[in-house]
């Protein structure tokens, strides 16, 4: 682009592009939560269910905390390494959004493994899907909204599973709701600037 | 009957930066650079002619020992915007 002047048609182009082009790329950043704490979430469940299905041992699920342990410097990184150049109030809804989830979940399960006995997975699906259908919300991204409403009605279905097919149902509902629609998210904003 | 377009925004790479600007809260000068496609010189000089105006702030600040220089709209430059854009529509529809 350059210093000319421009006729009509070509100011209402201009305006329509920078600003499609600069909403993609916010969307696409939004996705990277769903990423970072959707995998780490779903593979660090599926060494637990391994591990305590082959073991035996319950002190395995010591490792529920590895997932903050993981993901946040995960996510401390993923941000390092975007470099945006740039900052927006969906940017920060959405920060503040997983901030809000991310804080009650870790109470949650702190509460749940020293104080009293709660349904915990449970309600950590639930958080968490409310925290992917708001995302979806503030983007408008309706794949995240379904998801998150897909996992906001799956949760419910802990309160009737035993208890270690609980936590590889839990995997596999954590991956779906959050891992598929980050995929979805980022190769749809990413082809349009192939 | 044709209202009169704002001849500081009436201007590839100026409406282009503006664009940009009216969507996030701030922007640093690397990504306005990538957006628009455009060269360092030339939209630094845009970028100047659009602060005198008020209509963008520009802040330089450090980040370790390499500068950074940031954009933020202003409400006269939001308010410019808006009337550029209510002004090109009588353009439109006749």
């Amino acid at each position: 682009m350059e210093e000319r002047n421009i006729n009509e048609q070509e100011s209402l182009e201009i305006i329509a592009t920078m600003i499609e082009q600069t909403r993609e790329k916010v969307i696409r950043q939004a996705g990277m939560p769903f990423l970072t704490w959707g995998y780490t979430t779903s593979v660090i469940a599926l060494l637990i269910w391994y591990l305590i299905g082959t073991t035996g041992l319950h002190q395995w699920h010591y490792l529920w905390f590895g997932i903050p342990a993981l993901g946040w410097p995960l996510s401390i990184a993923t941000r390092r390494t975007q470099k945006k150049g740039y900052t927006t109030y969906v940017d920060r809804s959405v920060a503040n959004i997983w901030l809000v989830f991310g804080t009650t979940v870790i109470l949650c399960s702190v509460m749940a493994f020293f104080v009293v006995q709660m349904p915990i997975l449970f309600l950590v699906l639930l958080l968490m899907s409310m925290g992917v259908m708001l995302t979806g919300l503030v983007i408008r991204f309706p794949v995240a909204i379904g998801f998150g409403l897909f996992g906001i009605l799956a949760s419910f279905a802990f309160l009737f599973i035993g208890s270690l097919h609980q936590i590889l149902y839990f995997a596999v509902v954590f991956f779906l709701m959050m891992v598929v629609p980050g995929h979805i998210l980022y190769h749809l904003t990413r082809m349009k600037h192939v | 009957m044709f209202k009169e377009l704002d001849p500081l925004l009436h201007s590839q790479l100026r409406l282009a930066v503006m664009s940009i600007l009216i969507s996030v809260e701030s922007a640093d000068f690397v990504f306005l650079k990538q957006q628009t496609d455009s060269t360092a010189g030339n939209l630094s000089v845009q970028l100047d002619k659009l602060s005198a105006a008020d209509y963008i702030v520009v802040k330089k600040s450090f980040v370790g020992k390499k500068t950074r220089t940031t954009c933020h709209i202003t409400k006269t430059g939001r308010e410019a915007f808006e009337r550029y854009v209510e002004n090109l529509k009588t353009y439109i529809q006749h």
